[in-house]
């Protein structure tokens, strides 16, 4: 007789499994539910279930996360909304995996391979599971700079900044329109945010190579590149990083 | 440049200048009644010229001016000769020679030989000795020196270039004052060329002072080219103006020209070296003289200038305009299909779950999957029948929210708690279609509090000034540092742009209270 523990976001889920495990009541029961990680955790550890139903975003944290606290490992089946997370590794290190909805010969199968594999006690290691995981579902890149500056962020648009410059405590960072925003983060914060668009040419600039207008060979290798921003702003590279740009930009 | 390549060939063709053949002449004291004065010659004295034929001929000098310091200054004044012609209407170089002195109480010729004797006696002592001028077009070393053609020709065009050059790198010189200062500066700046040019070539004039009255016209002529245009003339059509500017500076500046050459001639500063009779003129004949061709000419090239000019700006102008309502015709094609498109992608994972919910709940609870169903079917009957709407009320979209949150409200139960603050005011407001929704999305998916476990979501709207300010609070972990753009976030960022460029803002705030923060001029 398995003991199985629900730990999923949202009521209809819950119902849905709660529905599809009646058909199998003979072997395994029901435990208890949780809707987060944190009461799931609490609960968990008490009443000690063999297999977990586990949804991987939950409210507070990732179900992987969740499991990393737990004092022993269960077996897991996870269920996500996702099909971008159906990657081979879930069969290898866990049970199964459910993509919702669940329907029930999914679900059919997934008992099955409890029943067969249940026994194995395979050691799972989740953080490597977490990575892949990760590593799969970063395809959203984003478009915009988070400028930090005190209480708020604004969101600026990569497509719209022509430039950075270091000012004494913060960084002003330059629009084509000619319109500014203050950050108090450093030029090597950015630099390293940044996607490969931008340039630091200098100590105190960070620029954006698509709004170059003209490059001028300057005296000591370096360049003057004057900007196609509303002002024409025109920036001769530091000595340190003139060699570096004059490679990037094929001068 | 081509004004004044034309100029110069113009008097090249036109003066009556002869070309001297002498090599010297030589100027003694004449009478012997009085001691002679050296430093002083004066009409009456006689000077004697040997020409390279080597004849001797006499002349009395008919007028001159009054010479200070003559070993540096060249001498000006006319020559007439034994029938009383007058000749040698041009500057002739002199230096002071302490030879012998001649005395001579009436017009004589001498032979070659004769002279000689006399000198020889010491019958000739003191004299001028003048030197014509080197070169023929020594002559009118402003006109006639070709040298001096180029490299005014030179100059010119390289202070237009200049001009336009360093006005690219001008924001725009648009403002009459600039214009002013511009044409000054240009101005100035080539004349103080010309005289240094003409300084190098060893012949320095004082032409400066003359000039200025060119530059005058010109400043006079912009100003009064603005105001007529302000005043009288945008009423007309195109090539009237046109012909009106065109009659007005041709006037106007011969006006000019004539006021100012008055001044000029009054101070007796010559814009050319005297011709043969011009001190012999009385002052409207000097004022004619002075005025003359030059004037003119000027006149008739700033006018014709200016048409042309103005002709092509307005040309350029109409091309430009066309150009432009091409790219906001082309800019309004694009606006509607984003508009579209933004519109279309309501995030699909929101039907997605919310059928997964409805698909879960058919069994077990049939009362929340009819609510569900009905829910979500008024949330896409309003996205499907205002298509061509791109924009809703401010009390519409709250609606709308109302009903997304009523289907979140299903799939979350009372975990999940939705509070609306919404200013009477701005209830007709117009804005665009789901702008809100992506943020309430997001809230209720960053939202939860576990201390609290809950997810509470605030959704406050009303008008700040002339601002619509919508603010969505929730109560979950504070923003990162490194916020990234999700999809709902680009689409909000997206509308505030295509709807209100530079008119808008959007903050991700944390303190004192954890919100997304629009604001809207409208």
């Amino acid at each position: 007789m398995y003991k199985a523990f629900i730990t999923e976001d949202e009521y209809p889920a819950r119902l849905r499994v709660k529905k599809l495990l009646s058909a199998y009541s003979d072997e395994i029961e029901l435990v208890g539910e949780s809707d987060n990680g944190k009461g799931a955790i609490e609960q968990i550890e008490q009443l000690r279930p063999d297999v977990l139903f586990l949804d991987i975003h939950l409210p507070d944290m990732t179900g992987f996360e969740m499991l990393a606290k737990l004092t022993y490992q269960p077996l897991v089946i996870f269920t996500t909304a996702y099909e971008a997370y159906a990657i081979k590794a879930f069969e290898t290190y866990s049970i199964d995996y459910l993509v919702k909805p669940f329907d029930a010969q999914r679900f059919k199968k997934a008992i099955e391979k409890l029943r067969k594999f249940g026994q194995q006690k395979k050691t799972i290691d989740y953080k490597k599971l977490e990575a892949l995981l990760v590593e799969k579902t970063k395809k959203t890149v984003s478009t915009s700079l988070p400028i930090k500056m005190k209480d708020r962020i604004l969101l600026v648009e990569y497509t719209d900044i022509c430039f950075l410059k270091a000012e004494d405590k913060y960084v002003q960072i330059f629009t084509e329109s000619g319109k500014s925003y203050l950050s108090d983060q450093s030029l090597g914060h950015f630099e390293k945010s940044l996607p490969d668009l931008f340039i630091r040419v200098h100590r105190s600039y960070i620029i954006n190579r698509t709004f170059i207008g003209e490059i001028r060979k300057y005296f000591k290798g370096k360049l003057i590149l004057i900007m196609k921003d509303k002002g024409g702003t025109s920036i001769t590279t530091g000595s340190t990083y003139s060699a570096g740009v004059r490679r990037l930009l094929g001068v | 440049m081509f004004v004044f390549a034309g100029l110069h060939i113009f008097y090249f063709y036109t003066s009556k200048v002869s070309i001297q053949e002498y090599e010297t002449a030589e100027i003694y004291q004449s009478s012997g009644i009085t001691a002679p004065n050296w430093s002083n010659p004066i009409a009456g004295d006689i000077f004697i010229v040997i020409d390279s034929s080597a004849s001797i001929n006499y002349y009395k000098i008919a007028s001159g001016s009054n010479f200070e310091n003559l070993n540096v200054l060249p001498g000006k004044f006319t020559f007439q000769s034994e029938d009383g012609k007058n000749i040698y209407d041009d500057m002739w170089t002199y230096e002071f020679v302490n030879s012998d002195l001649l005395y001579a109480d009436t017009l004589q010729r001498y032979t070659l030989d004769e002279f000689n004797t006399l000198k020889k006696n010491a019958q000739l002592t003191h004299g001028f000795r003048f030197h014509p001028p080197k070169k023929p077009w020594d002559i009118h070393p402003f006109f006639f020196f070709p040298y001096q053609l180029i490299i005014h020709s030179v100059i010119s065009f390289f202070v237009i270039w200049l001009f336009g050059y360093l006005s690219a790198y001008l924001p725009g010189i648009t403002s009459l004052s600039k214009k002013l200062i511009w044409i000054t500066l240009t101005t100035i700046l080539i004349f103080t060329l010309i005289e240094f040019a003409e300084r190098l070539s060893g012949l320095a004039d004082l032409r400066f002072p003359a000039y200025t009255k060119f530059l005058i016209i010109t400043l006079g002529l912009v100003v009064g080219l603005k105001y007529i245009k302000n005043r009288w003339l945008y009423k007309l059509k195109f090539f009237d103006q046109e012909a009106a500017k065109f009659v007005f500076i041709l006037i106007t500046s011969l006006t000019l020209s004539i006021f100012a050459t008055l001044i000029q001639v009054s101070l007796g500063i010559s814009t050319f070296p005297e011709p043969q009779n011009v001190y012999n003129f009385n002052f409207i004949g000097k004022l004619i003289y002075e005025i003359g061709p030059l004037s003119l000419v000027f006149c008739i090239a700033i006018a014709t200038g200016n048409f042309l000019n103005n002709f092509r700006m307005h040309f350029f102008n109409l091309r430009k305009e066309a150009k432009a309502l091409k790219a906001a015709q082309k800019n309004e094609l694009k606006f509607q299909s984003e508009i579209e498109s933004l519109q279309a992608k309501i995030n699909p994972h929101f039907l997605y779950n919310s059928l997964n919910s409805i698909a879960s709940l058919a069994q077990e609870d049939p009362t929340k999957t009819e609510e569900m169903a009905l829910a979500l079917s008024n949330f896409y009957k309003d996205t499907t029948n205002r298509q061509d709407q791109h924009t809703v009320s401010v009390e519409d979209e709250m609606n709308l929210l109302q009903t997304y949150l009523k289907i979140e409200k299903i799939r979350f139960g009372d975990r999940l708690e939705v509070l609306f603050d919404c200013d009477e005011s701005i209830k007709t407001q117009e804005i665009p279609r789901f702008l809100l929704q992506p943020l309430v999305e997001n809230a209720i998916k960053y939202g939860y509090n576990a201390d609290e476990n809950k997810t509470f979501v605030k959704i406050v709207a009303n008008k700040l000034e002339d601002k619509l300010v919508f603010r969505i609070i929730d109560h979950g972990p504070k923003f990162p540092d490194d916020l990234g753009t999700g999809y709902g976030l680009r689409s909000v960022q997206k509308k505030l742009k295509l709807f209100y460029p530079e008119k808008h803002q959007l903050a991700f705030i944390n303190n004192p209270e954890k919100q997304v923060y629009i604001e809207i001029d409208v």
